[in-house]
């Protein structure tokens, strides 16, 4: 079995920005590929006015929260960089079955490349002189304006292009079962 | 229900509950009061005809209350071969026509379908081969497969349908019980009416993948309005939402004082209802204007949120609304007062008259001006009141008060006393005691001094003894020599002396003696005056000198002892003094012999 694999569009976004970009493409990939009985829970992203679906499952909301907080660490120390955040399906089998041998091979079937453009504030200017402060400040306040805008919409392009991905390529998705599929949330060391 | 090919029967439930799940989710999240009103419900019981599995639950999908739409569902729908077409229709309240959805906008049309083709799984094997194949296995596998294709398309669905424009007019219908200009509908109809070349060039399509099955497919598309056109009418007069003061119950981040003065007179204990008197500062905390933010900024957003939508990509796939056309309003984090209930409640001003409203307590001199009352337990309980300088500024109501002592000596006031609340009455007290300067406090009647880290009450005086006790030493003493000196010939018992009452020096001395030992304890009924130990600290005053020495070993036996313990020593100081002035005597004496033997019978029993 192939492992499909799906790069998601580039987002350009700021540190602050950070948490609630994963937690909007995490979540709903989540949400796409977590096939058991889930009770669909609506969160309201307020800083994009996006509304996404997750599992309502608290353990898996743990679970992302906690690769978010270490990616937004990793970030403060690597400011400014590009960077991907790989969230992984994959079956475990037992590499050689037997009666003493535990090891399990991991068999990745998809995966979702998030990419991200983690950029510092300040990289949007220098205020160079008090006299013209006010002026650069209102010009950064609507280039952030601006930015933030196009950084919405930019997310719905994303889940849009998850949507898509989902639903095209199905074949390679295990069956229904009780439990989640395995994976794991792969971040920049 | 019956299709055109013999679909398998788990099959064709598939395609049945395909159906219905489809319009479940849309109108969930398109039909603003049918969402709304039907919340609460119970799931409707599962459709004959949907198996053993609950409807809401089928393709692992639970969703809330069928809307009312899904109960006759599976009556009017007469075959699954007919598409299902749900219109979303956005209607103006303003306008003449009815508010049914034939007057309005279709700005969604949902076309939910399923169609038998040949490029179906089971085309190809033909009907003579249907009969050879094993059909449980592979209709089992052909039912796994559509299940599982129809549940991942609806995932996306659920997803879709929050992502497009009409969902913010959803959210904001569903979130306000207001009258608003616009208004959401729906029709369901088993036939496709074609949009007008107009409404045709605005409107953008998606289509999902669709799930094949033995002999057809599901399709489920969607053409919609990318922008919302709506013209902003002035909304009717909508009341105003309620507004909260924080500040009037007092939320912790105003000043604690005000917090007090903010509280509700039914939250007070009884004792102290009737004590209500408004400061100034509670005046201007009334009056301040109170402007807690609405829960939403319903009145500027739908506005906003309608706005022309701006296009940015052809892409049917892609909608990208406008920035300002935000979602329903959000809700805001908690601006609300917080109810701010000190412990114990107290009401939220002093009384002017304290006398009127405090049981009298023959411990206490009531005073005109209104104090704290702490409350001390066990030493460390609640803060002075301040000084008279400082007492306008805390000034808090007080209950009834006891004051009582404690074996030790050390003043105690009772479980009576007012409390601060949630005030650190014990910081206080701690800040009061250790001041270490000398301050006298006002505590309605009482005079509280404080020396030294102790708290000293002196109650039930009058002021003559007071002023009597806090003179100075040696004023006494001056007093007492010109009391001896100057009644040369007055009378005088000594019974030491045998009665004698003579003008010489000795028996001035011995007069002397006898009038302090027979003069009047100083403060005799005064419970608190303990006896000094010998060295007597250097104080400014000679009273806080006094009363530094006092301490109250026994409740009440002790007090004249120690009394005759301190006049005794001012006693043996005198006599020291006429110790000297007798040696002067005797020596001017030898001439008499008879004067020198009298004279030495009083110094044979001096102490």
């Amino acid at each position: 079995m192939n492992c499909e694999t799906c790069h998601l569009n580039e987002l350009e976004l700021e540190p602050r920005e950070i948490k609630d970009v994963l937690r909007c493409i995490l979540h709903t990939i989540f949400f796409h590929r977590t096939l058991t009985l889930v009770r669909p829970k609506d969160v309201d992203c307020e800083r994009f006015q996006i509304t996404y679906v997750q599992c309502g499952l608290p353990d898996l909301e743990k679970e992302v929260d906690e690769k978010i907080n270490q990616f937004i660490a990793w970030a403060e120390k690597h400011p400014n960089r590009r960077s991907q955040v790989c969230l992984s399906f994959f079956d475990e089998k037992n590499k050689h079955p037997g009666w003493f041998s535990n090891k399990t091979e991991r068999i990745y079937w998809e995966q979702w490349f998030i990419n991200l453009h983690v950029i510092s504030p300040k990289g949007h200017g220098k205020q160079h002189s008090s006299k013209a402060q006010t002026n650069i400040t209102g010009e950064a306040s609507e280039q952030a304006s601006s930015r933030h805008d196009a950084l919405g919409s930019l997310i719905q392009e994303v889940l849009f292009q998850i949507i898509n991905y989902a639903n095209e390529k199905k074949d390679h998705i295990p069956p229904i079962s009780d439990r989640i599929f395995n994976h794991e949330i792969s971040i920049p060391r | 229900m019956a299709a055109a090919a013999s679909e398998p029967p788990m099959v064709e439930q598939v395609i049945t509950e395909f159906f219905a799940k489809s319009l479940h989710i849309i109108l969930e999240s398109r039909s603003p009061y049918e969402s709304s009103r039907s919340f609460m419900r119970p799931s409707p019981p599962s459709s004959p005809l949907s198996g053993s599995q609950p409807r809401d639950r089928w393709f692992n999908l639970a969703l809330r209350d069928c809307p009312a739409a899904l109960e006759n569902f599976d009556l009017w729908r007469q075959s699954n071969l007919e598409p299902l077409v749900i219109d979303i229709v956005m209607l103006h309240r303003d306008s003449s026509s009815s508010s049914t959805a034939e007057g309005g906008k279709i700005i969604e049309r949902w076309v939910i379908q399923y169609e038998t083709s040949k490029s179906g799984i089971g085309s190809s094997h033909g009907s003579k081969n249907r009969k050879s194949r094993n059909s449980s296995s592979e209709d089992h596998s052909l039912y796994r497969r559509a299940y599982k294709g129809s549940t991942l398309l609806f995932r996306s669905l659920h997803l879709l349908v929050r992502l497009l424009p009409a969902y913010n007019l959803f959210r904001d219908l569903n979130s306000s019980g207001r009258i608003r200009p616009l208004n959401l509908s729906h029709k369901i109809s088993s036939f496709v009416e074609p949009f007008t070349r107009a409404e045709d060039a605005g409107m953008k399509h998606y289509a999902f993948v669709p799930i094949e099955t033995l002999f057809g497919h599901l399709s489920l598309s969607v053409s919609y309005a990318p922008v919302l056109e709506v013209v902003a009418a002035p909304e009717p007069t909508r009341p105003m939402p309620t507004e909260l003061i924080p500040d009037y119950v007092g939320s912790p981040t105003t000043d604690f004082l005000r917090q007090f003065s903010s509280l509700p007179s039914d939250g007070i204990a009884p004792a102290c209802a009737a004590m209500t008197r408004r400061h100034s500062w509670s005046i201007d905390h009334a009056a301040r204007s109170s402007g807690s933010p609405s829960p939403s900024s319903m009145n500027s957003e739908p506005r906003g949120r309608l706005q022309p939508h701006v296009l940015m990509h052809d892409n049917p796939q892609t909608a990208r609304p406008h920035p300002n056309s935000t979602l329903s309003p959000r809700k805001k984090k908690g601006t609300g007062f917080e109810e701010y209930y000190p412990s114990p409640p107290l009401s939220p001003s002093p009384s002017r008259s304290p006398s009127a409203s405090y049981p009298k307590n023959p411990l206490f001199r009531y005073e005109s001006a209104p104090v704290v009352i702490p409350t001390v337990r066990d030493g460390g309980g609640s803060a002075l009141p301040p000084s008279p300088s400082l007492k306008g500024k805390h000034q808090l109501p007080s209950q009834s008060y006891n004051l009582t002592l404690s074996p030790d000596g050390n003043s105690n006031v009772g479980k009576d006393l007012v409390r601060f609340g949630e005030y650190d009455n014990k910081k206080n007290l701690q800040k009061v005691l250790s001041s270490g300067k000398d301050d006298l406090g006002y505590f309605h009647g009482l005079k509280f001094t404080r020396t030294s880290s102790k708290l000293f009450i002196m109650d039930e005086l009058d002021e003559r003894e007071l002023a009597f006790v806090w003179e100075d030493r040696d004023t006494i003493i001056d007093q007492l020599n010109r009391a001896g000196i100057s009644d040369s010939g007055g009378q005088g018992t000594n019974q030491d002396t045998g009665g004698s009452m003579t003008r010489t020096p000795a028996a001035a001395i011995c007069a002397l003696l006898g009038m302090l030992k027979t003069a009047q304890g100083l403060g005799e009924s005064r419970p608190s005056i303990a006896a000094p130990p010998p060295p007597v600290p250097q104080e400014s005053s000679s009273v806080q000198r006094v009363m530094t020495e006092e301490r109250c070993d026994t409740t009440a036996a002790p007090n004249s002892a120690l009394l005759r313990a301190r006049t005794a020593a001012d006693a043996l100081e005198e006599l020291k003094k006429f110790k000297e002035i007798k040696e002067s005597i005797l020596g001017r004496a030898k001439a008499s012999p008879r004067d020198a033997m009298e004279g030495q019978k009083p110094a044979d029993r001096d102490p």
